[in-house]
C-alpha cells in the first residue's frame, strides 16, 4: 500500500462518517430515526437491500471460493429471485400496511407477546453473532496485509460504523449504502478488467483452462442432502433461507419498511432479485480468473502470510522441502496450461487436471503443517484476494479495493446495528419496561443500544476469524435460526393458526434443527431452513387444532 | 391485498417487473449453462 492508497482509504472513511452524521439533522422522533418517516425512494431502498446483503465476506470469501471451487457456489442464490417474488405478494404488503417498526411487532398483533419476544430474541442472538463474523472479514484482510493485531483492524471498521449509525440512524445507513454499493460494483468491475488485461492468455483460453480444472461447473443436479451446493439445495433450501432472511430478518425488513409505499417496497426487493445472480456471477468470475492468473504467475504455498511466518519459524526444513516440490509442480502445471492453449484436446486437459491435483496435494500438506504449527484451521481461501491486492494490484487500485471491502463490511454492519437497536428498543425496552416514554428518551436509548451492539459485535469478531470460510460461518449461523422464524411468519398467514401453536411450534422447530445440526452434521446446512420451517408449521397447526378462537389482524 | 384502480396499476407494474426479473435470470442461467457445456467438460 502506497501513500496514495492510504489517502483513498482515509478519504472514504472521512466522507462516509461526515455524510452519515450530517443526515442526523432534523431527526427528532424514533419514526425518523428507525424508518426515515417511511419516505425513501425505491431505488435507494433497493441499493440498501443489496448493500446490506453484500458484505466484505462476499468480496473476500466468495472470490476465494471462486478460485478454489469455481462457479458452483452461485447455486446458493437460485432461490433468491423466487423468494423476492413470493415476499412481494405476501409478507411485504402485510408488514408495510401494518405500520410496524419491527417484523416481530406484527407477531404480537397476530399471536401474542411471548411469540413476538421469543422470535425477536432469536433474531438478536443470530444477528449479533453473524454481525461479528461480518466485521472480522475485513479484519482478516487488514491483519494479513498490514500485520496488525486483529483487534485494531476490527476497531478501524467498527468505530466509524457505530458513529454514523448511532448519530444518523436509518437515513445515514441507507444513503451511505447507496454510495457504498456504487463503490463496491465499481471496484469489482475494475478488478475484472485488470485481470483480463493482465492475463497472459485471451479470455477464451482462460475459460478453457479454468474449465479443464472444473472451475466452470455451475450446475450440480444430483439430489444429495450431504452436498452443500446443488441446484436443489439452492432452489429449495435457498428459497426458504432467502424468504426468512428478506422477509423476517429485521435487518432486511427495516430496509423496505422505510419505502414510501407497498409498491416502492416491492420494487426495491425486485431490484435485488434482478441483479443478485448476475452480480454474484461477476464476483465468482473474479475468483475463477484469479485461479488462471496464478496458474501463470507463481502463487505462494500459503496465502496466509501469518501462517507462513509461523511455519517458517517452527519447521523451516519441512516447509523448504514442500516449497521445492511446489515450485516444480507449479512449473509442470504452467506447461500443461500452455499445452491446453496450443491444443485443447482430452489428453491435454487430462494432463492439466493431473498437474492441478499435484499442486493441490502439496498445498493441502502445507495447510496441514500450518494447522499443526498454529493450532488454527489451515484453510486459506479468505487470503487469496488479499494476497492479490497486496502483491499484484497497482498504485491506487489497492486503495480502491480496500475502501470497497470496508464499504461492503460497513454497509452490512450499519444496517444490522440499526436493526438490532430497533428490535431491542421497540420489542423489549418499549414493550416491557417503559411503554410511555418520550421520543427524545427512546432516541437516547436507541443510540446507547446501537453502541452496545457495536461493541458486542466487535468482541465476537475477534473470535470469528478462526472459523474457516467466513461466508459459511455466517450462513451456518443464519440457517440455525432462520427456518424456524420463517415457520412462525408462515403460521401467521394461516387463519386457523393460534398463539399456542406458534410459540411451541417455534420451540419445536429450533429443537429439531438443533438435533439435525448436531446429530446428522453431514446434512447440508441449507436444508436446515426447510426442516425448521416445516417443523414449525406442522407442529404449530397440530397444536392450534382445538385451541380457542382468537382475534386476528390479518 | 388492496383493491381499487391504484392497486390494479400497482399489481400490473409488479407483474411487469417480475417478468423482467425472470427473463434476466433465465438469460444468465442459460449463459452459465452454455459456459459449463462448452468449457466445463
Amino acid at each position: 500500500m502506497t501513500a496514495i492508497d492510504w489517502i483513498i482509504v482515509a478519504a472514504y472513511l472521512t466522507y462516509v462518517v461526515t455524510d452519515g452524521v450530517r443526515r442526523a439533522k432534523g431527526t427528532k422522533e424514533i419514526e425518523g430515526y428507525f424508518l426515515a418517516n417511511r419516505d425513501l425512494p425505491w431505488w435507494a431502498v433497493g441499493l440498501s437491500v443489496m448493500a446490506t446483503q453484500l458484505s466484505a465476506i462476499t468480496m473476500i470469501g466468495t472470490t476465494g471460493q471462486g478460485a478454489t471451487d469455481g462457479m458452483r457456489f452461485i447455486q446458493f442464490y437460485f432461490g433468491l429471485p423466487i423468494a423476492m417474488v413470493i415476499l412481494g405478494v405476501t409478507l411485504v404488503p402485510f408488514l408495510h400496511r401494518a405500520k410496524v417498526f419491527t417484523a416481530y411487532e406484527y407477531l404480537e398483533r397476530r399471536f401474542d407477546a411471548k411469540t413476538r419476544s421469543l422470535t425477536s430474541f432469536l433474531f438478536l442472538l443470530s444477528r449479533a453473532m453473524s454481525c461479528g463474523a461480518i466485521i472480522s472479514a475485513p479484519g482478516v484482510v487488514f491483519s494479513a496485509i498490514f500485520g496488525w493485531d486483529l483487534i485494531w483492524s476490527v476497531a478501524l471498521m467498527g468505530i466509524p460504523t457505530v458513529i454514523y449509525t448511532m448519530i444518523g440512524g436509518v437515513q445515514a445507513v441507507t444513503w451511505a449504502d447507496v454510495k457504498q454499493m456504487v463503490l463496491i460494483v465499481g471496484a469489482l468491475i475494475a478488478i475484472v478488467l485488470f485481470l483480463i488485461v493482465k492475463l497472459p492468455v485471451n479470455p477464451h483460453d482462460a475459460l478453457t483452462i479454468a474449465g479443464a480444472a472444473g472451475r466452470m461447473r455451475t450446475f450440480d443436479f444430483s439430489f444429495n442432502l450431504n452436498e452443500t451446493y446443488t441446484v436443489w439445495s439452492g432452489l429449495i433450501g435457498g428459497t426458504f433461507l432467502m424468504l426468512s432472511y428478506f422477509g423476517t430478518d429485521q435487518s432486511q425488513a427495516q430496509r423496505y419498511l422505510t419505502a414510501r409505499s407497498v409498491d416502492e417496497a416491492r420494487s426495491a426487493l425486485l431490484m435485488s432479485a434482478y441483479w443478485k445472480i448476475p452480480l454474484q456471477a461477476l464476483i465468482l468470475l473474479i475468483g475463477v480468473l484469479l485461479f488462471v492468473f496464478y496458474t501463470f504467475q507463481a502463487p505462494p504455498l500459503l496465502y496466509n502470510p501469518a501462517h507462513e511466518r509461523s511455519v517458517r519459524a517452527a519447521d523451516s526444513a519441512s516447509f523448504a522441502a514442500l516449497e521445492t516440490r511446489y515450485a516444480a509442480a507449479l512449473t509442470d502445471r504452467r506447461v500443461a496450461a500452455r499445452q491446453i492453449v496450443e491444443g485443447n484436446e482430452p489428453s491435454t486437459r487430462e494432463a492439466f487436471r493431473a498437474r492441478e491435483a499435484a499442486v493441490a496435494r502439496i498445498r493441502s500438506e502445507a495447510q496441514d503443517l500450518a494447522s499443526r504449527v498454529t493450532g488454527e484451521p489451515g484453510r486459506d481461501v479468505n487470503y487469496i484476494v488479499p494476497h492479490f491486492v497486496l502483491f499484484v494490484l497497482p498504485i491506487g487500485f489497492a486503495g480502491i479495493f480496500i475502501a470497497a471491502v470496508m464499504a461492503a463490511a460497513m454497509s452490512s454492519i450499519a444496517a444490522e446495528l440499526n436493526s438490532l437497536s430497533t428490535a431491542t428498543v421497540i420489542d423489549f425496552y418499549k414493550r416491557w419496561f417503559k411503554p410511555q416514554g418520550t421520543d427524545a428518551h427512546y432516541l437516547t436509548i436507541s443510540k446507547v443500544a446501537t453502541a452496545f451492539w457495536g461493541l458486542f459485535a466487535c468482541v465476537v469478531a475477534t473470535y470469528a476469524a478462526t472459523l474457516g470460510s467466513l461466508i459459511e460461518v455466517v450462513n451456518r449461523f443464519g440457517s440455525f435460526f432462520y427456518g424456524s422464524i420463517l415457520g412462525v411468519f408462515l403460521l401467521a398467514m394461516i387463519p386457523r393458526a393460534r398463539a399456542r401453536g406458534a410459540f411451541f411450534g417455534l420451540i419445536a422447530g429450533m429443537a429439531v434443527v438443533a438435533s439435525v445440526a448436531f446429530g446428522a452434521p453431514s446434512v447440508a446446512f441449507l436444508w436446515q431452513n426447510v426442516i425448521g420451517a416445516v417443523t414449525v408449521v406442522v407442529v404449530g397447526m397440530g397444536l392450534s387444532a382445538g385451541a380457542p378462537d382468537q382475534a386476528t389482524t390479518t | 391485498m388492496a383493491s381499487g384502480p391504484n392497486s390494479a396499476n400497482e399489481n400490473r407494474r409488479f407483474r411487469q417487473i417480475v417478468v423482467r426479473v425472470v427473463s434476466l435470470q433465465l438469460v444468465v442461467l442459460l449463459l452459465l449453462g452454455v459456459l459449463q457445456i462448452y468449457y466445463g467438460h
